[in-house]
């Protein structure tokens, strides 16, 4: 047992040192310079933080209404075209965020296949704050139907069977046992949607564009400030780390200190 | 405005190189020396199409030569040669990003300018706007892509529209401006929205209106008086591997032939005659 913690002493410190070094290494930038707070409150940095709130925020919950009964579906029935299916969902963990973003502009853009009829009724999508979540639903919504799914499939199925012998209506069943019992899942695949949305800058730079309080997000923000104000990009870089951090690692105490720590 | 030691550093960077150049073109045509190995370039995206026709020229003149091309943004290249990144020579759309450049000490103190731009404002061939000239861009609705603030293409499309306020009224800088949806990394991506019909007018280079875009857009010209001519200097970086290589591109960019595939691209030429 001993030996073993040794052997695997090195491939930890490599790792570790992979990982946190170069996060560090940001905060050994940013923290003895001048002027953090002005930077903080620049517009770059205060418009991208506010939009990346609202649309990480819309696009999370797209995929909890959408994704729930997707991912309930998928654990609980088998049906033709089911494996389709979920190849189709883990498609877009896979595809690099660029072919979303060309993907999206066939479909929404102008001249898509759909943009074509919603230009027609005065709908546009590309260039709004609604293309930049919708970009992200695309690239973060299988973040959440993954874990959902695996969450339900977990779920005893001889509880929801007791709960209709006591007379349950099956929605009553769902929400009252069947969610509670998947709850530390659909929470987890959540804040990991949420982290994956609020990352997104392939799919988004190319079909929402690049405008300050609109469609320029943080990590798109942080893109255009390495070229003119490295302060803000190395601030803004900062912020996203410690936001994403403290987000997993609460998530990861809640769960830990309920009932379903085992989830954890 | 010039302090006397700026003015001999103008003078030096503009002036010494091209003298150089002519007192080698004497003996023989500098780029005729031989190049060798792998020489990798930094370009402004303008440059795209006479810089690989350049390229292509080389290679083909010299054995054994290949050229590894970076067009990009010229902010993002001089970011990245700042951050590090290996390359031979730098070629960007305006001085402010080569001052930078060299204040910095990527690159050496000599960048001539080597070739000139003007502006025109492209639609999608369908003209959704009905853009027929530049003052239509302050209409009420109007969708602008432009290059960002901090790539030359975006300066000076903002120097144009700033510069117009003065005849079509205080507020036009203010309208067109309310009308941009993007500001893009480089003038190309502004080319590919206007293609792709996702905006109703872009303004770009007079060189980035390529035979390939011709059939997708229409050109409509930015007025002589408003109009911005972007300079491209070019310079050899501090960290060049393949120094000889890299002055036998440089002097083949500033030589007649060089300048004739520049000019045929719609570049303006100092040389021409």
């Amino acid at each position: 047992m001993e030996r073993l913690f040794w052997l695997s002493l090195l491939p930890l410190v490599l790792l570790v040192g992979l990982l946190a070094l170069p996060l560090l290494s940001i905060f050994l930038r940013v923290l003895p310079h001048d002027g953090i707070w002005e930077t903080v409150q620049q517009p770059i940095v205060t418009e991208a933080l506010r939009l990346s709130f609202l649309t990480s925020l819309s696009s999370t919950l797209f995929a909890l209404l959408c994704g729930t009964p997707v991912a309930y579906l998928l654990a609980r029935s088998r049906f033709r075209g089911a494996a389709l299916l979920d190849t189709l969902i883990d498609l877009p963990m896979v595809l690099p965020p660029t072919v979303a973003g060309v993907a999206l502009l066939m479909t929404f853009g102008r001249r898509g296949i759909l943009g074509t009829w919603l230009d027609v009724v005065g709908v546009h999508i590309s260039f709004t704050p609604v293309a930049v979540i919708l970009a992200q639903s695309f690239v973060s919504a299988p973040f959440y139907i993954r874990a959902a799914r695996a969450g339900f499939q977990s779920v005893d199925q001889d509880l929801e069977r007791v709960a209709y012998t006591l007379g349950h209506s099956p929605l009553r069943t769902f929400f009252q046992v069947t969610i509670p019992l998947a709850f530390p899942a659909l929470l987890s695949g959540a804040v990991m949607a949420w982290a994956r949305a609020l990352g997104e800058f392939g799919a988004t730079i190319m079909f929402a564009g690049n405008l300050m309080g609109r469609t320029q997000t943080m990590p798109l923000a942080i893109y255009a400030a390495m070229e003119s104000d490295l302060t803000a990009a190395l601030v803004l870089s900062a912020m996203l780390i410690v936001v994403s951090f403290s987000v997993l690692f609460g998530v990861r105490l809640l769960l830990h200190r309920s009932p379903y720590g085992a989830y954890a | 405005m010039f302090v006397k030691s700026e003015k001999w550093r103008f003078l030096a960077s503009r002036v010494w190189p091209l003298a150089l150049l002519i007192m080698a073109a004497c003996v023989s045509p500098a780029w005729a020396q031989p190049a060798t190995g792998e020489l990798v370039v930094f370009a402004a995206a303008s440059l795209t199409e006479p810089f690989t026709e350049i390229g292509k020229r080389l290679e083909a003149a010299h054995s054994r030569f290949f050229i590894t091309f970076n067009f990009s943004g010229s902010a993002a290249l001089r970011t990245q040669l700042e951050q590090g990144a290996q390359a031979d020579v730098f070629a960007s759309a305006d001085d402010v990003q080569m001052d930078l450049a060299r204040k910095s000490g990527v690159v050496r103190e000599a960048a001539p300018i080597f070739a000139r731009n003007t502006l025109v404002v492209i639609v999608p061939r369908d003209n959704p706007k009905q853009v027929a000239e530049f003052r239509d861009l302050a209409q009420p609705g109007l969708k602008l892509d432009l290059a960002g603030a901090h790539v030359p293409a975006g300066r000076y499309s903002r120097g144009a529209i700033e510069k117009a306020s003065a005849d079509y009224g205080a507020d036009f800088a203010h309208r067109v401006l309310r009308n941009v949806v993007s500001e893009e990394d480089n003038v190309k991506q502004v080319v590919a929205k206007v293609r792709l019909g996702e905006v109703d007018a872009g303004i770009v280079y007079t060189s980035d209106v390529t035979a390939k875009i011709m059939n997708d857009v229409w050109v409509t010209p930015i007025p002589e008086a408003y109009n911005q001519v972007a300079s491209y200097p070019i310079a050899i970086t501090t960290q060049a591997r393949n120094e000889s290589a890299a002055s036998v591109f440089v002097a083949f960019v500033l030589s007649q032939e060089g300048q004739a595939i520049l000019v045929a691209h719609g570049f303006r030429s100092d040389k021409e005659p």
